[in-house]
């Protein structure tokens, strides 16, 4: 699918020549001459990325910035002649991916655009749901079921029954799960006993097998075994 | 004397582009450098090296960039600005004549 980029630079001049660069490598190009527009293109648009030059007029490229941000995650690359690092302090501060200052060469401007395309395509989307014979989590709807059938759990449960699905394999240590799931803890270390033994309690008593199987003097493994 | 230096590998139709637009961009900042106030001068100096340089006209990027500097120094008065307003002009006129005189326009802003 061809990607579309959004360019905003009231320099026409400025503005034909990075899109004929970018139109040039494939992409298609949307341009717009100043703030308001640029905004306006980009809910009209939809593109894969923006380059935004920060000097524009009434409304400058941070604020459109800003504005592009709070509605969406966008890749956005500045171009402007501000080349000192307060400037590119700023930008990034204001939500951009990216930098590339006046005078610059369309060929690397097409390559920091190609670039942070692929960075953004490339990375990893967090996981949120994870699956272990008959137990499911979500983490996003904050759900786990048995056989589909949706248990009820605390907070602290549903934390810990995550941390072990996420590493299923993996012994957890009770230091582990006492960072992750209370963070700063100064109690009884007993604490994860307590809460894994409920949690396994309430597991098995909606059909499912034994979880959290306690690996001495370390911590605890999920474990889902018909022999557990 | 050529305004441009050393351009980088760009695909031959970008290279096609920047060569065709380079004498309107010359003939463009100078009626920029005749015609802005004295108050916008140092962006607008500073806006058209940028635009200048990308567009690989180098020697007028650093004209433009010698201005901004000039005009923004402490303590500059009335004077220095036209001082430093006609020098530029003048050697953005003797670049876009030379660029015309190589690309076989008239030589004329």
């Amino acid at each position: 699918m061809t990607e579309t980029i959004l360019v905003i630079d009231d320099d026409a001049d400025l503005r034909g020549l990075v899109s004929l660069a970018l139109s040039e490598s494939g992409y298609r190009v949307v341009e717009a001459a100043d703030g308001p527009a640029g905004i306006s293109a980009y809910h009209g648009h939809q593109p894969d990325l923006i380059v935004l030059d920060i000097g524009l007029g009434a409304m400058d490229g941070l604020e459109v910035c800003r504005q592009l941000r709070a509605v969406g995650t966008t890749p956005i690359v500045f171009l402007t002649s501000r080349a000192e690092e307060v400037d590119q302090l700023v930008g990034f501060a204001a939500g951009a991916d990216d930098y590339v200052t006046k005078p610059f060469s369309p060929r690397l401007l097409v390559a920091r655009v190609g670039s942070v395309l692929r960075r953004g395509s490339g990375a990893e989307e967090e996981k949120t749901r994870f699956e272990v014979g008959p137990l499911t989590v979500d983490t996003e709807s904050r759900t786990a079921t048995v056989n589909d059938v949706e248990l009820d759990l605390t907070r602290t449960e549903f934390d810990l029954l995550t941390i072990l699905m996420e590493n299923p394999r993996r012994v957890i240590t009770r230091d582990m799960l006492l960072e992750r799931v209370w963070g700063s803890w100064y109690g009884d270390d007993h604490v994860v006993e307590v809460h894994m033994s409920r949690l396994r309690s309430k597991v098995k008593a909606a059909g499912g097998l034994r979880i959290g199987v306690a690996v001495r003097g370390v911590g605890y493994k999920l474990g889902v075994d018909s022999d557990a | 004397m050529s305004s441009t230096d050393d351009p980088p590998a760009e695909s031959a139709a970008v290279q096609a582009f920047i060569a065709a637009r380079q004498g309107e961009l010359l003939a463009k900042a100078v009626a920029t450098l005749e015609d802005c106030a004295d108050d916008d001068l140092a962006a607008e100096s500073h806006r058209l090296a940028g635009t200048l340089g990308t567009y690989q006209l180098t020697t007028a990027q650093v004209a433009m960039r010698n201005l901004e500097s000039a005009v923004t120094a402490t303590g500059i008065g009335k004077a220095d600005i036209d001082h430093a307003r006609a020098a530029t002009l003048a050697a953005m006129r003797g670049l876009l004549a030379d660029h015309r005189a190589d690309t076989g326009g008239d030589g004329s802003p």
